[in-house]
């Protein structure tokens, strides 16, 4: 599918998507190895949207499974729909009476009926989840496997199975395997340790926060008619911001939700006015919000700049409590 | 290439990143696809299949530079390049003179030195030759540290001498009435130098050092020493150096758990559930709903730390932490004189910190165990913490030096928890003695289990999830 890198590369940017030199290169082998990618990294800096970029760029079908506390594999895999089992017996009961009114035993009308149950669990009455979809899919498909970390390590150990071998037992049916090997991208937010036999089996992919550099060439590239100064601006503050020690640092999503706003405001460069009106779509905490307007001050020239003469002493209190909230909340996952 | 790229994963298993043989595989097919001509394809090729956690990242972007690095010299200073013409020529004079002198003297060596301080530089493999022919390489198995074997090295090599005799040129530059800003300037640049070699001879070590790491076998020989160790070798403050091996531990025994609670989801039908599903279908049950239990266990764990049951509990406490994505919830007590809840503690810091304030949290002199009141205070202090899905385990060796614990005590807790578990590091010929009560609470307990190494514990604690 892929030649070498640079291609991968090329036709990644073709779908508005920036690729690192690990991204393309994890994206390559793992196409050439057949192998998952296991994307880990913090919210928000493109992990889903390599996925899409992914299938979009090499015309394949995206089927998406989002992971959550509690699901299983009747939500993942496949289920048997009972509903349209139980109308087929009834539209079929005159046909089905009809067939055992010729048997003389009760023996032998079971076995008349035991001869077609067949029927009843074929592929007709099975109703195929995201995981069964892709690998039954009679075309190649990428399929995105979205925040496995929530997923219980139970379901972790079911999708070994899948992911060594491309291949699902359904009891009733057997053993059903891939038809194409699907592209499989596995994203993770990190909040809870993946099983080692989970990660043997992938090509992990870490995607952090992006340079200046790349973060300008994303937002020039997905928010149109974004002025220039404007997207420096942007990007450097957003890039300074994240060297607070803020509950939760912007992400490149919301840098570009953050461009795209002030596109619509009609903002030509940033100063204290718009930042005040607008920081809440960069930061999602108050108490985040009060500490950059503390530690961003206007410069002389009317823009903004994060001073080291922000860094007052008051804030080392509210910092530190924050800093152990945030621990907390780390270790209780 | 091949050589190269195992000789790197043994450094990397060597700067503790877990790298197993699928994985080394992996990445040798990886380098098979996507070619060795990039050196940033390489690097990103081997990143994504050999690492497989953030944290091990700066290890491997380290090592790599060291491995895979162009085998150039580095950078060097052109020494006395900013005197003036005249001097520059007398300098070059007496430099050549040096030069042709060592030649004479055949101190080939020592010539390659000078000329690598004058701003020559050397690549890798020739300076590893020159110190292996001075007899210069120390033998970085013995675990030397990388700062001292590089001094060692750079002095057997006779770098003293070629900066001796270089700085007897500077003297004679400097008698000649050189500008004394402009021969500082000289000496400055002879150091940057010197650094510059230093730091290459530290390079061409290092390899050695990961090289040198020992092999596999005697890892895991040194990993099953540990796992076998009694805990009474330990010292609490030790404690923390080991809490790699218990997060291997738990790493496995999460696998397993996780294996079991999957299984665990096909049991029994759930009645109700059932019924209330099937009410579309006229109450025929076409849908069956198994019961759909949460197998994780809820624990309290109430651990002895008097002096000997310190380093037992400490490793308990950090297995059951390293757990915590398989427990429902975890309340951890410790005794000694009097009862402790530590929950707080565990809450607020780390595992490995939590335990080290263990001391303060508690009072207790030798002989002052008194398992028996602090098990009534438990009962009556914290009804909270057990309750009929909690297993409420005890580890401890069973001592009480004030008094007798109450059998009572232990019906009760039996009654109102799920399971008590006793876990005794001490074998059982010792239960014997005086003031102790094994005998008495063995046969209240749901289980009683030695655990007198961390591999017993590994077993003891396995036992929760069955």
């Amino acid at each position: 599918m892929f030649r070498d890198t640079a291609t991968v590369r090329d036709r990644l940017t073709a779908q508005q998507y920036i690729a690192s030199d690990s991204i393309a290169t994890t994206l390559f082998l793992a196409n050439a190895l057949e192998k998952p990618i296991l994307a880990e990294g913090p919210a928000g800096t493109g992990k889903t949207e390599l996925a899409k970029a992914c299938a979009a760029a090499t015309g394949r079908e995206l089927i998406r499974l989002q992971c959550y506390e509690g699901i299983d594999e009747a939500r993942a895999l496949y289920e048997w729909e009972y509903a349209k089992q139980l109308l087929y017996t009834q539209l079929l009961r005159d046909r089905v009476g009809g067939m055992i009114a010729a048997a003389p035993t009760l023996t032998a009308a079971a076995d008349a009926i035991a001869k077609e149950d067949n029927v009843f669990f074929s592929e007709r009455f099975l109703l195929a989840r995201p995981l069964l979809k892709a690998i039954t899919s009679p075309k190649p498909v990428v399929l995105l496997i979205d925040e496995i970390d929530r997923a219980d390590a139970e379901f972790e150990a079911f999708l070994l199975e899948l992911l060594s071998d491309f291949q699902v037992s359904v009891p009733e049916l057997g053993t059903i395997h891939a038809v194409h090997r699907p592209l499989v991208i596995l994203t993770s937010n990190d909040t809870r340790e993946l099983s080692e036999a989970l990660k043997r089996r992938c090509l992990f992919l870490y995607v952090g926060y992006p340079t200046a550099e790349a973060e300008l060439a994303v937002v020039n590239l997905k928010v149109p008619g974004v002025p220039p100064k404007l997207a420096h601006e942007v990007v450097d503050l957003v890039q300074r911001l994240r060297q607070l020690d803020l509950r939760k640092v912007p992400s490149m999503s919301e840098t570009i939700d953050w461009a795209k706003a002030l596109v619509e405001l009609n903002v030509r460069h940033l100063d204290r006015g718009v930042l005040d009106t607008t920081l809440n779509v960069l930061l999602k905490y108050e108490s985040d919000i009060q500490k950059a307007r503390r530690q961003l001050r206007p410069s002389a020239d009317g823009g903004v700049q994060g001073g080291a003469s922000g860094f007052g002493g008051d804030d080392d209190d509210d910092d530190g409590g924050d800093r152990g909230r945030r621990d907390r909340k780390q270790r209780r996952r | 290439m091949d050589e190269r790229l195992v000789a790197f994963i043994r450094a990397l298993r060597g700067r503790d990143v877990r790298v197993s043989l699928a994985e080394s595989i992996d990445a040798l097919r990886a380098l098979e696809v996507a070619g060795i001509s990039d050196r940033a394809v390489v690097q990103a090729a081997l990143k994504s299949s050999l690492i497989k956690e953030a944290a091990a990242l700066s290890v491997f972007d380290e090592l790599f530079a060291q491995y895979f690095s162009v085998d150039a010299p580095p950078p060097m200073q052109q020494t006395g390049g900013g005197l003036p013409d005249e001097a520059a020529e007398q300098m070059q004079q007496m430099l050549q003179e040096l030069l042709d002198l060592l030649s004479e003297l055949s101190e080939a060596d020592l010539k390659r030195l000078v000329e690598a301080l004058m701003g020559q530089g050397m690549t890798r493999g020739e300076l590893r030759e020159l110190l292996q022919r001075n007899d210069a390489m120390p033998d970085m198995s013995q675990g030397l540290p990388l700062s001292w074997a590089m001094r060692m090295a750079m002095e057997d090599a006779g770098i003293n001498q070629a900066n001796q005799l270089l700085q007897q040129i500077i003297d004679q530059l400097r008698a000649q009435g050189v500008d004394p800003a402009q021969v500082r300037q000289m000496e400055r640049e002879l150091r940057d130098n010197r650094g510059a070699l230093a730091q290459q001879v530290a390079e061409v070590l290092q390899q050695d050092q990961g090289a040198g790491q020992p092999s596999d076998e005697v890892r895991e020989a040194q990993r099953d020493e540990l796992l076998d160790r009694p805990f009474d070798q330990f010292s609490f403050d030790d404690v923390p150096n080991f809490r790699r091996e218990v997060s291997r531990l738990a790493a496995r025994l999460r696998s397993q758990a996780a294996l079991r609670l999957r299984r665990a989801r096909h049991g029994q039908p759930d009645i109700r559930r059932t019924v209330r599903a099937n009410l579309r279908f006229q109450g025929v049950p076409m849908q069956l709903r198994q019961r759909r239990r949460d197998l994780r266990p809820k624990l309290t764990v109430i651990c002895d730390v008097s002096g000997s049951m310190r380093a037992a509990a400490a490793f308990m406490l950090l297995l059951v932490y390293a757990l915590q994505d398989q427990i429902k919830r975890t309340r951890p007590f410790v005794y000694y004189r009097t009862i402790a809840d530590i929950t707080r503690d565990f809450q607020e810091l780390r595992p490995e910190a939590a335990i080290q304030v263990i001391p303060d949290r508690i009072q207790g002199g030798p002989y002052q165990t008194s398992l028996g009141s602090c098990l009534t205070t438990f009962l009556s202090d914290y009804p909270g913490a057990y309750d009929r899905n909690t297993t409420v385990i005890f580890l401890g060796d069973g001592d009480d030096h004030r008094g007798i614990p109450r059998v009572a005590d232990f019906q009760l807790l039996r009654k109102r928890a799920h399971k008590v578990l006793w876990f005794n590091p001490e074998p059982e010929w010792r239960w014997r003695r005086e003031d102790n009560y094994m005998h008495l609470i063995a046969p209240q307990c749901d289980g009683v289990h030695v655990v007198s190494t961390l591999r017993e514990l590994g077993v003891a604690v396995d036992q929760l999830w069955r």
